[in-house]
């Protein structure tokens, strides 16, 4: 099956990172370790890559940058008090997808 | 299926042409030309990036009347003083609050706010402590009637606002989530009429006298309820598009708000916007996320800072603007 998603990793510098323009035909979807989802075999998601200076991956690549950041968020969510953990939901497992 | 009546309250009418004042969503027959028309926005909108925060954080209140260059934002976890100024490209670290709180309720503007309510990160209580902020500095003032975190503002200025909604913790009765409205005149808080179901980590928008409130959660279910105030009643209006729960609003009145972010995890980044009648599912956050918070209009907003998917500790400091196109009159067709 063909792809319907493609990664990079860009970090987000602020104000013109993603514009209105941009936004309102590419769908994005921000995760965790600054990888960005955009639709694969898209021109202007292809640009905007190539705007930011983003560093494409594969979904393997991905989801193992997203894996190791919310690991280390759960691990250090493990070592909170009980009294923290009561204002803290555990962060979740994230899936990509293809 | 619902007719248009049924959903919307009136009839199409007749018009030979168009009417000159439609209200945003209406629909009438244009017998001049023999069509159908509609006033309403020409496209969903869209959000961009902003300038990031200083410090990242969740939980965190808003001057909910501040604009997308005049923004203000304060408290939170876990840095629950903290105030930033936003001009429209960067945040600026101002004076901080007095008290270290999150979950706390704004309202006003970037030179006229206040911050009510919210959780003790110290005791895990809830709070009564009002500050005011005049442009500058943050003061102590009057005190809510009801503890609770997790309520809800709205308001146009430090002068006058409205308190609803939240949770008593210690609860002072059961069930601990409220109901309980208060509005504030510059110098004390009064309790008026209460909300219709009690809830928290719901979110409002609008003014003193013009107000929503919309989502939230009360016994373990999230809700879609939304609920309008006139200045003295709240009356049950149509929900939203799903439950939700932590999510943020915005909006100038009761006929004219967005609601964005929230959880549960797969509606983290819908928007959807409110004409007075009904809620519209518009273009969704760049960032998904829950607990964070916003300001501004339905057609010119910003979302700031809260959980990413995954979650805290860590917390973004990411700010998106929305901005939708005007509203335009069109033709209906069927295809």
């Amino acid at each position: 099956m063909a792809k319907t998603k493609q990664y990079c990793v860009a970090e987000n510098w602020g104000k013109g990172f993603i514009e209105h323009s941009e936004s309102s035909t590419i769908k994005f979807a921000g995760y965790p370790g600054n990888v960005w989802q955009v639709p694969a075999h898209d021109k202007g998601a292809n640009l905007w890559i190539h705007k930011v200076l983003g560093t494409v991956k594969t979904l393997a690549e991905a989801q193992a940058i997203v894996d190791a950041e919310v690991t280390a968020e759960q691990t250090a969510w493990d070592a909170l008090s009980d009294e923290d953990k009561v204002n803290r939901s555990r962060p979740a497992d994230i899936t990509l997808e293809e | 299926m619902a007719t248009y009546k049924e959903s919307i309250g009136t009839a199409v009418t007749n018009v030979a042409g168009d009417p000159p004042a439609p209200l945003e969503g209406q629909v009438w027959y244009n017998s001049s030309t023999g069509v159908f028309r509609v006033y309403r926005q020409d496209a969903a909108g869209a959000w961009a990036t902003g300038g990031n925060l200083n410090s990242g954080r969740y939980y965190l209140s808003a001057a909910t009347y501040g604009t997308q260059t005049a923004g203000l934002v304060f408290g939170g976890a876990t840095d629950g003083t903290r105030t930033e100024a936003y001009n429209g490209s960067n945040w600026t670290e101002v004076n901080d609050l007095d008290k270290n709180k999150r979950e706390a309720a704004g309202a006003g503007t970037q030179t006229s706010a206040l911050c009510f309510g919210g959780k003790n990160p110290a005791n895990d209580n809830g709070m009564d402590q009002t500050e005011k902020w005049n442009g500058t500095n943050w003061t102590e003032v009057n005190t809510l009637g009801q503890q609770r975190l997790g309520l809800q503002g709205a308001g146009a200025s430090s002068t006058a606002a409205l308190a609803f909604g939240g949770k008593a913790e210690p609860p002072s009765s059961a069930p601990s989530w409220r109901a309980e409205t208060e509005s504030y005149n510059g110098t004390n808080w009064t309790e008026v009429n209460n909300l219709n179901t009690a809830r928290y980590h719901g979110a409002g928008a609008g003014t003193q006298t013009s107000a929503l409130l919309f989502g939230g959660q009360s016994s373990a279910d999230f809700s879609s309820a939304t609920e309008l105030w006139n200045g003295t009643n709240w009356t049950e209006v149509n929900d939203l598009s799903e439950n939700k729960v932590v999510g943020a609003g915005c909006g100038a009145s009761n006929t004219s708000a967005l609601a964005f972010g929230g959880q549960p995890p797969a509606q983290a980044g819908r928007t959807e916007s409110w004409n007075g009648s009904n809620w519209t599912t518009v273009g969704s956050l760049n960032v998904p996320r829950r607990n964070l918070t916003g300001a501004g209009t339905k057609t010119a907003a910003l979302a700031v800072g809260g959980e990413p998917p995954g979650g805290p500790p860590d917390s973004p400091t990411s700010t998106e603007e929305f901005n939708s196109p005007a509203l335009v009159t069109q033709t209906l067709t069927t295809s």
